[in-house]
């Protein structure tokens, strides 16, 4: 790995941002591990659906994914 | 999967264990392991039904998936649910499920056109479930009247209602068969939503369809500016199905890389635009939450069944996966219930299908393909599975340079 230090920024809070939800609970794990680990399942699962599903009713592939 | 930041910084993603790190990661990463396919004969959390209570629609969008231009897609009809469909319907919901509260999706066509049947549906279910049951109606908003928002506020109803923009860009592709715009009629219904009934804004659900991203720093300063719309958020914006009776072209990662880093740049300029900052925030929302460890041992296949909470049932009372599946995916009736063979077979032909194909890819856990790419061919599925990686390394890129210039915390 290059573990040459990042500049001008503060690479510990920024990896912290980025690595924000590490699952340690082994029945988190195991719940997760049912879906198949798509982001689609994994935020359906969670409510944090940005498609909205649950809300809108509304589910589209690649909805989240706007081609400009 | 890597990406630099444009402060020069160097990210890189290890999908075994779903972190991001500082600098390269250089070797090649390990095969993902996949389950092999279990049959399934239950779908013990379904606990929300999307009713398509009509194929009618009194808009002509340009981009419809209904409008014939999508191949396996139905077309307008005048096929509706009656009176019986919906007794017949709860009855089976009831038969279904035991889960509680149920959530009903009154979906269409313009579901509003048979508002004696929408009301028949809510008045009939409160009779069945009470307070256990919630309401939903998608709703292009032409035929909401005022008198027909109180009844649906004072019924506990949410409102899901499509919006593209203001008035030049929503009318831009929602138009009828004569080409006339519905804005005009829409903004009226929310704009008396909005002063008589505050309280019931936050609960209101604002679909935006872009058909394209080239206008969206326009429709965000226009939404900005506007009296009534400023401070609503859409809830959820979405891009067209890929069509390929049309052709969809393969993403260029520099190309989509650049054009999302001028739409960041005009955030950063102007964080109170709230149509930008939805977008930005749906675009990374998945590497945001992505759970993060290391799986250590074989992982099912990513879909929906059996593990989803909804099904979806037509105006002729068949029952589809989903209001997005293909009409020649359907697994059942509303008579004779789910055919658990039929749904048995979708799943392990998309299991087949993907098991070879995305072992090595390194956007396997970020992946947002589903069953409803079951009706492409293979080489159709290669372009999908290009632009997929594509955006979710713009994403990741995205991401991490967001979190550079401070805009997520």
């Amino acid at each position: 790995m290059n573990t040459r230090a990042n500049h001008q920024v503060n690479q510990k809070n920024i990896l912290a941002i980025l690595n924000n939800n590490i699952i340690k609970e082994e029945s988190q794990k195991d719940a997760m591990l049912v879906m198949g680990l798509g982001s689609c399942n994994v935020a359906c699962m969670t409510y944090k659906c940005c498609t909205g599903h649950g809300r809108g009713g509304k589910h589209s592939q690649h909805s989240y994914k706007i081609n400009y | 999967m890597e990406i630099q930041t444009s402060l020069g910084n160097i990210y890189s993603y290890n999908k075994q264990t779903g972190e991001i790190h500082s600098g390269s990661l250089g070797a090649q990463l390990p095969q993902w392991d996949f389950a092999p396919f279990v049959s399934f004969k239950s779908l013990p959390k379904v606990d929300s039904f999307i009713l398509g209570l009509t194929e009618q629609c009194n808009l002509r969008c340009t981009y419809c998936c209904y409008s014939g231009k999508y191949a396996n897609k139905r077309v307008h009809s005048t096929a509706s649910m009656d009176y019986n469909g919906i007794d017949k319907i709860f009855a089976y919901i009831n038969s279904f499920t035991s889960k509680r509260p149920i959530k009903i999706f009154i979906y269409g066509g313009e579901p509003l056109l048979n508002y004696d049947l929408v009301q028949y549906a809510i008045v009939e279910a409160r009779k069945l479930w009470k307070n256990d049951v919630n309401f939903t109606v998608s709703t292009n908003g032409t035929t909401l009247t005022r008198e027909r928002i109180d009844w649906l506020v004072a019924n506990n109803v949410i409102l899901a209602v499509s919006i593209d923009g203001t008035k030049p860009f929503h009318d831009r592709h929602r138009v009828d068969a004569l080409g006339n715009g519905s804005y005009s009629k829409l903004y009226e219904s929310l704009s008396y939503i909005k002063l008589t009934y505050p309280e019931y804004v936050k609960d209101l659900v604002l679909i935006m369809t872009l058909a394209s991203l080239d206008k969206i720093i326009d429709i965000a300063e226009a939404w900005h500016n506007d009296d009534i719309l400023h401070d609503m958020s859409p809830t959820m914006m979405n891009s067209l199905a890929p069509n390929f009776s049309h052709g969809v072209d393969c993403a260029d990662y520099d190309e989509v890389k650049g054009f999302y880093t001028k739409l960041l740049d005009t955030y950063t300029e102007h964080r109170d635009w709230i149509v930008l900052k939805k977008l930005l925030e749906a675009c990374i929302a998945y590497w945001k939450e992505r759970p993060i460890f290391n799986p250590s041992s074989a992982v099912p296949m990513a879909t929906c069944l059996p593990n989803n909470t909804k099904l979806y049932i037509d105006a002729k009372l068949q029952i589809g996966v989903c209001e997005m599946m293909a009409d020649n995916y359907r697994i059942g009736n509303i008579n004779d219930g789910i055919d658990w063979d039929r749904a048995n077979t979708i799943v392990h032909d998309y299991y087949n299908r993907r098991i070879n194909r995305c072992k090595d890819c390194s956007a396997i856990r970020m992946c947002n393909m589903c069953l409803t790419a079951m009706e492409h061919t293979d080489e159709q599925w290669d372009i999908l599975c290009h632009n997929e990686q594509v955006y979710t390394r713009v994403f990741m890129y995205l991401f991490c340079e967001m979190a550079e210039r401070g805009l997520i915390k």
